[in-house]
């Protein structure tokens, strides 16, 4: 295809830029230049887009989802289906996420997630860039263990490696490690499954000690690979900053000690705001203020937000979104919806693209700039003024890897 | 109702009908109307596709394939690749076999069909509809079962189940069953992959269990046979359809017209180049291309479309109009087509397809050209358009 070069107003992915000029070389797969239009050498091959009335973005990332492939929010459900099934019913998912503009997701538990990383890479099935943990981490009886099954029939069907011990720890971070996985999640808090929330038996626990915690890290960073820890109530979150988490999931129920500590350490915040924006469960904490709070949602959407602003957490936009009826793939824009009410629409662009991309450790994504990887969102609208122009109807085009897709 | 009218030359998976009409509901998937233009119906408000020089076919079917989502041509590799990345990659594959012309294919065994075909039914990707045998049943120490692994360990990762003695042939038949299958494919010989001699696998006594476990499930088998034994326990176990066949005699080439067994004769599998095979099986491939085929056209057998491609790189799916044009050679343009049309659907036992006729379902397929005068019309850059499940897909050239 040559070289494309798009005009128009450009966000690339930390400030705006009026009248720009992209030139992409589509069989590099990269931004060859970008910047203000005059300023911008412009190959007189190159096949000209005027985004008129539009804004090219950085291609979205999500930062936090799961393939489940069902349609149900259920454990019993997502452990059962054949993974084979799963993944090919993430193809639909993958590519409903293409065509809302993401480019790039981080997936947190799935299993045969690290195949469909591999099968976007080979060019078999079109998506977003998939980085995939593999399978999660969690202890036996944990949160991703569907305990009314016997244990080894739970831990063969499970999405998590069941590990116990520092040492059975590192023996999990090599599994998922030979299994692929580009990163490694573990689970730092049980009770947060909707079985479990919903059950007359809850109980929100940590889970995993920090000396367990501490040997996935080691494992995991000497091997290269960042820890993302799920981590909800104080201590959890506690543990999970003690452990040396590179970022944390969900964090509910954050404290200033902890917000401070975070953002001492560098830690990425992902509060994934969607999933409890969107689960008729969860919401029922917000919308029932009668009912005890036990899950911190109602803390999490007012003050656990209000601290990481204080202290200026780096928040990055995952949904937690796992392709079911009420969290479809898709409709994750969701997310940066929802952090702009807390951020302001630029600070949730910058949250879903180059600070997404940093999270993640994709150094060369996430920027409309010149040797950037060629992924490339082009939206009807500024979202900078009305951040609900990042909805799927108004994906006007997205380059991946230089390779153009027109969705609607 | 929104409608699509196809106009120009039909091959109707039985004979031709020159200046016809197809008018295709889009709603249901199905034919409304076909036949001569001014006798049928165009509603109004409908697409007009008209391609002069064109002609419009059943969507073509392929009677024997696997998917194994491997590159080589490689029995180890095949075993060894994770059945969820195969799944994967067959989803390339089968778009592409759909972009081809072809609308149906049957797996005669892999780890990941029963998946590909219920994730397929459920619109999930773009592909052929999917009749498949799940895994297929093998003898221990069978045609895919690799000698240097632990046999444990072989079977674990085979795409068949291995079964020795009747009972266990019907539990294997069970299993296919559970795993959802539609029919069973059985070895009932070696094949190219294995030594020099070609011997007979399974005995008859366990064929019949097969045949008559799947027959009580309403399941049909389709036996892969090599050699006089393997065909003649095949025939008298009374199978529904004969693969690769080869050595065919005039006893059973009789045996298989009496009793209307099918018979894939898989050319293009012994044309494709792969690996070396050794004097004898060179002159066993030379009869077969040459002597099974006449013998089971004079008999009046009935021959049906199938490639036995793989999706590796010397059998790539999307090319499997090569059968087509192979069989052509043998049987002339005209049979050829109904092999891979009308008579595959018989064998697949798909009641309302392979045929453009009212009523049928609207699998179509538009090519550039006339695959009556020469069938390398078929090939992939004469499709223009692709109808399943009344979704239109335009291929080549302008909707």
């Amino acid at each position: 295809m040559g070289t494309l070069i798009l005009k128009g107003r450009i966000f690339d992915g930390k400030e705006n830029l009026e009248r720009g000029a992209v030139v992409v070389d589509s069989e590099k797969r990269i931004i060859v230049d970008a910047g203000r239009e005059g300023d911008v050498e412009e190959p007189r091959d190159g096949k000209v887009i005027t985004a008129n009335g539009q804004t090219i973005l950085p291609g979205l990332i999500d930062a936090h989802v799961h393939f489940w492939g069902c349609k149900v929010y259920d454990l019993t459900t997502w452990v059962t289906t054949p993974e084979t099934l799963v993944a090919l019913r993430s193809v639909a998912d993958l590519r409903k996420l293409l065509m809302a503009g993401f480019t790039s997701v981080r997936e947190m538990g799935t299993k045969g997630g690290a195949f469909l990383s591999r099968a976007i890479k080979e060019g078999c099935i079109d998506g977003p860039e998939v980085l995939s943990c593999g399978r999660s981490l969690g202890k036996t009886g944990g949160d991703d263990d569907p305990t009314n099954l016997p244990l080894h029939i739970a831990q063969e069907l499970s999405y998590s490696y069941f590990a116990d011990g520092p040492w059975e720890c590192r023996g999990a971070v090599r599994k998922v490690i030979r299994d692929g996985a580009d990163f490694v999640k573990v689970y730092a808090a049980t009770g947060t499954t909707p079985e479990t929330y919903t059950s007359p038996m809850y109980h929100l626990r940590p889970q995993f000690s920090v000396e367990e915690m501490k040997a996935i890290v080691d494992e995991a960073h000497d091997s290269g690979l960042k820890v993302a820890i799920h981590a909800i109530g104080e201590q959890s979150v506690t543990n999970a900053i003690e452990a040396g988490a590179d970022s944390i999931e969900h964090g509910m129920a954050l404290t200033e000690d902890a917000a401070r500590e975070m953002k001492r350490k560098g830690i990425f915040y992902v509060p994934t705001l969607g999933v409890f924006l969107t689960s008729p469960a969860l919401r029922s904490f917000i919308d029932n203020p009668n009912l005890a709070d036990d899950v911190y949602v109602r803390r999490h959407l007012t003050s656990d937000m209000e601290l990481a602003k204080q202290y200026g957490l780096k928040i990055v936009a995952g949904t937690d979104f796992g392709g079911n009826d009420e969290q479809p793939h898709g409709q994750n824009y969701i997310e940066i919806v929802s952090i702009a009410k807390y951020l302001g629409n630029k600070e949730a662009l910058v949250s879903a693209t180059s600070r997404a991309a940093e999270c993640l450790g994709l150094m060369d994504n996430g920027q409309i700039k010149k040797g950037f990887k060629a992924d490339i969102t082009v939206v009807r609208g500024n979202p900078l003024e009305n951040i609900e122009a990042l909805a799927p109807a108004n994906i006007a085009l997205v380059l991946k890897g230089g390779r153009l897709f027109t969705p609607n | 109702m929104p409608t699509i009218v196809l106009r120009g030359l039909i091959f109707t998976g039985t004979t031709s009908i020159e200046n016809g009409s197809v008018v295709v509901d889009q709603s249901t998937g199905m034919i409304v109307d076909a036949g001569k233009k001014g006798d049928v119906n165009e509603p109004n408000d409908s697409k007009v596709i008209e391609v002069p020089g064109s002609t419009i076919l059943p969507g073509l079917i392929d009677a024997h394939i696997h998917f194994f989502g491997s590159k080589r041509y490689d029995l180890l590799e095949w075993l060894t690749t994770p059945e969820t990345l195969v799944a994967l990659r067959s989803v390339a594959d089968a778009r592409k076999l759909l972009r081809a012309g072809f609308t149906a294919v049957r797996d005669l065994g892999s780890k990941a069909a029963p998946h590909l075909k219920r994730a397929e039914a459920e619109g999930l990707f773009d592909g052929p509809r999917i009749v498949q045998a799940a895994k297929s049943l093998a003898q221990t120490g069978g045609d895919d079962d690799i000698p240097l692994l632990p046999l444990k360990i072989a079977e674990e990762l085979s795409y068949s189940y291995y079964c020795d003695g009747p009972w266990e042939c019907r539990k294997a038949v069970r299993k296919v069953i559970r795993d959802g299958g539609d029919l069973i494919k059985v070895y009932s010989s070696g094949s190219m992959a294995q030594g020099t001699k070609v011997r007979r696998q399974f005995t008859l006594e366990e064929l019949e269990a097969i045949v008559d476990e799947a027959g009580a499930a309403g399941m049909k088998v389709a036996s892969h046979a090599y050699g006089e034994v393997a065909l003649t326990n095949s025939v008298r176990a009374g199978v529904h359809s004969i693969e690769h066949g080869i050595g065919l005699t005039q006893d059973i080439v009789k045996e298989m017209r009496s009793q209307g067994i099918f018979y894939v004769p898989t050319l293009s599998a012994y044309l494709a180049a792969k690996t070396r095979v050794t004097e004898e099986r060179a002159k066993l491939i030379n009869k077969h291309l040459t002597e099974d085929i006449e013998l089971a056209k004079q008999a009046g057998v009935k021959i049906v479309s199938g490639t036995d491609y793989v999706g590796c790189d010397t059998e790539p799916h999307g090319e499997n109009y090569h059968e087509i044009v192979n069989l052509a050679k043998y049987i002339g343009n005209q049979e050829a087509l109904i092999a891979a049309t009308s008579r595959a659907a018989e064998c697949l036992g798909l009641e309302k397809s392979g045929m453009v006729k009212a009523g049928y379902e609207a699998d179509l397929v538009v090519v550039k050209g006339n695959p009556m005068e020469d069938t390398n019309n078929l090939a992939p850059s004469h499709i223009l358009h692709v109808i399943r499940r009344g979704k239109l897909y335009t291929v080549n050239g302008q909707s």
